[in-house]
């Protein structure tokens, strides 16, 4: 089969869109220079390179071809250098439609397959009609449902409401960033001017105003950003596959597994907590880590009542409401250390910028009390279990997120203990599974009491063991 | 299992050049700031980086320690921080032995077990004598059992 042949305007224009910004840019330079004769040999120019482009981009489309036969999907590309692939289409985990724009007003779309290992996307047909893309991906999946068929138009499992689309708009702002900005433009240049003795490091009034202006421009192009992105989200399942589709301008649809379900991570951060909202988040071996950040991969639940979220956890992967038990009561000891010591390099800021000696007393106070009940919080923000089909961690007051991992993903289990750890008598367990552990964002469960540590990987073992059988 | 007793040698000319060049470093910015006395910083450093590296070299070895279990590869090292591995043998996609210039001078070679996980790399058993390392090879290859649906993937 060959891709659709709008493919090869829109890639020649595309790439050669970047020739125009170029002309343009330069252009306004030297207008005023400009004679007939320099017109004339730019206009040569470009029609050379449209047509090259052009010519390029038919060659690549001419010379792209895939099919699926049996068990694979095959493609066959290359102008220059040929190249010849198979995906067996047991391995493929996760497929993506995604049109922008652009692409939605000719009809056309991009297809995404991901397979496990390797961080990039496995393999990419750009473009297809839309109609042959959900083609292709039905193809793709695996034989079992053809008699499933007729029954299509199925209720989609979840549906983002207009309040749910609102609140999630409004909840996923990131406030780290906001809040960096407003300290590296607010209170640095307040310190900077202590130390250089000039006032106009300060700030004055102009500054406030852009600085209030980039924190609010920063809140609300999140809050677009999200809103475009999941307005009209909706998740279907079947037998063997989760699917969704999700965007206001730039739709992407796609399809997961149920078999290929790495982990699932409730996430709740401290806003949707607070009015008890929560998002649902599903890893594949096939997302590549840096895709799967913040928002977590693309078929997930955005946002939802917590109840719901565990309800629908449950149908996708028989998730129960976790069991949880503490970590590790000298656990509180380390991060009450940990904060004070922190908290000290604050202090010692506060000493070179306030007026008062009872001012440095008072912000002493505070940030003692708030090491304290930080420290707390934090301990009481984590906990593990061993669930029936799944080991769970919990971890994270600010951006609380609960683990499920099933047993019979376990590819490892590591246990660690640092020297700090040993002296408190802690260890930590790592749940190893294929495909989604990029270090900030793998499965740990942190701070155990050594013992508990012990029992715990023991009793993952087990059940990993009977979850072969 | 423990590794030979000579993959110390290998570990302590690894963190020797590693004290090395923070001496080197550290003596001379510290030269920079007293003005003078590099060699002298350099010699001090460089001692006590060695007295440390070898220490270090004693306890790696000491916490060393593999087991090839029934179902399951065990290993545990580390000395800052202890590492205890779990690999089932079900999760094993394949092993390696291999043997950089130190280890065939010293005559012994490493064992590295792959699996799908994001650590897999992680698991490498040093200090194997060659012979040992490949029945080691052969015998996680034996048990891994390659069926595709249980990987785990």
């Amino acid at each position: 089969m060959k891709l659709s042949r709008l493919t090869i305007p829109y890639n020649a224009l595309k790439s050669s869109s970047y020739l125009f910004f170029f002309l343009v840019f330069s252009g306004s330079f030297s207008l005023s220079k400009l004679s007939l004769q320099s017109l004339a040999v730019i206009s040569v120019v470009i029609a050379i390179l449209l047509t090259a482009s052009f010519v390029w981009s038919f060659l690549v489309w001419k010379n792209y071809s895939y099919w699926v036969d049996k068990d694979t999907l095959r493609i066959k590309k290359g102008v220059i250098r040929k190249k010849n692939r198979r995906i067996p289409k047991k391995r493929v985990q996760n497929i993506d439609i995604k049109r922008n724009v652009v692409q939605r007003a000719l009809g056309i779309s991009e297809i995404k397959l991901e397979t496990a290992g390797g961080g990039k996307t496995e393999a990419t047909l750009a473009y297809l009609d839309l109609e042959e893309a959900r083609e292709l991906r039905e193809n793709l999946k695996q034989e079992k449902e053809t008699e499933k068929e007729e029954n299509e138009t199925e209720e989609p499992i979840y549906e983002i409401s207009d309040k749910e689309l609102a609140l999630l708009s409004l909840t996923s702002v990131n406030f780290g960033k906001v809040f960096g900005i407003l300290f590296i433009f607010g209170v640095v240049p307040t310190i900077l001017g202590r130390f250089l003795n000039e006032a106009n490091l300060g700030l004055t009034v102009g500054t406030s105003i852009i600085l209030v202006v980039l924190a609010v421009f920063t809140l609300v192009s999140s809050s677009v950003s999200t809103f475009l992105q999941y307005w009209g989200f909706k998740l279907y399942k079947n037998d063997d596959n989760l699917q969704y589709e999700r965007g206001l301008l730039n739709r992407s649809e796609g399809s997961i597994p149920l078999k290929k379900i790495q982990r699932v991570t409730l996430e709740e951060n401290f806003l949707k907590r607070v009015i008890g909202y929560s998002s649902l988040n599903i890893d594949t071996a096939g997302y590549s880590p840096s895709e799967s950040i913040e928002k977590g991969s693309e078929a997930a639940i955005p946002m939802a009542k917590r109840g719901l979220s565990m309800d629908l956890a449950n149908q996708i992967a028989d998730i129960q409401e976790p069991d949880l038990k503490n970590i590790g009561e000298n656990a509180k000891y380390r991060y009450l250390a940990r904060y004070i010591l922190s908290s000290s390099i604050i202090f010692g800021l506060s000493i070179i910028i306030s007026i008062s000696n009872q001012m440095v007393l008072l912000t002493g106070f505070l940030l003692l009390a708030l090491s304290f009940t930080a420290s707390k919080l934090k301990w009481k923000n984590k906990g593990f279990s061993s669930g029936k089909e799944h080991c769970i961690t919990v971890n994270g007051f600010w951006k609380r997120k609960t683990n499920f991992i099933p047993y019979f993903r376990i590819q490892n289990i590591i246990g660690t203990q640092s020297i700090l750890q040993k002296r408190l008598g802690l260890a930590n367990v790592d749940i190893d599974t294929a495909g989604t552990g990029n270090i900030l964002n793998r499965t740990v469960a942190v701070d155990l009491e050594a013992n508990e540590a012990e029992e715990f990987r023991e009793k993952i073992f087990e059940k990993f063991k009977e979850s072969l059988k | 299992m423990k590794p030979e007793k000579r993959i110390m040698l290998y570990w302590f000319v690894q963190a020797s050049i590693i004290s090395g060049i923070l001496s080197s470093i550290v003596a001379g910015a510290l030269s920079f700031l007293i003005q003078g006395r590099a060699f002298e910083l350099f010699l001090i450093f460089l001692t006590v980086g060695n007295i440390l590296a070898a220490i270090h070299t004693f306890y790696r070895y000491r916490s060393w320690d593999y087991e090839v279990k029934n179902d399951h590869l065990y290993l545990e090292h580390g000395v800052l921080v202890k590492v205890k591995t779990i690999v089932p043998f079900v999760r094993i996609q394949h092993v390696d032995t291999q043997k950089d210039v130190v280890d065939r001078f010293l005559g012994v070679s490493s064992v590295v077990v792959y699996t799908a996980g994001s650590r897999g790399s992680d698991v490498s058993i040093p200090g194997v004598i060659p012979k040992q390392a490949g029945e080691l090879q052969d015998s996680l290859k034996n048990k891994a059992v390659g069926s595709e649906d249980r990987d785990g993937v």
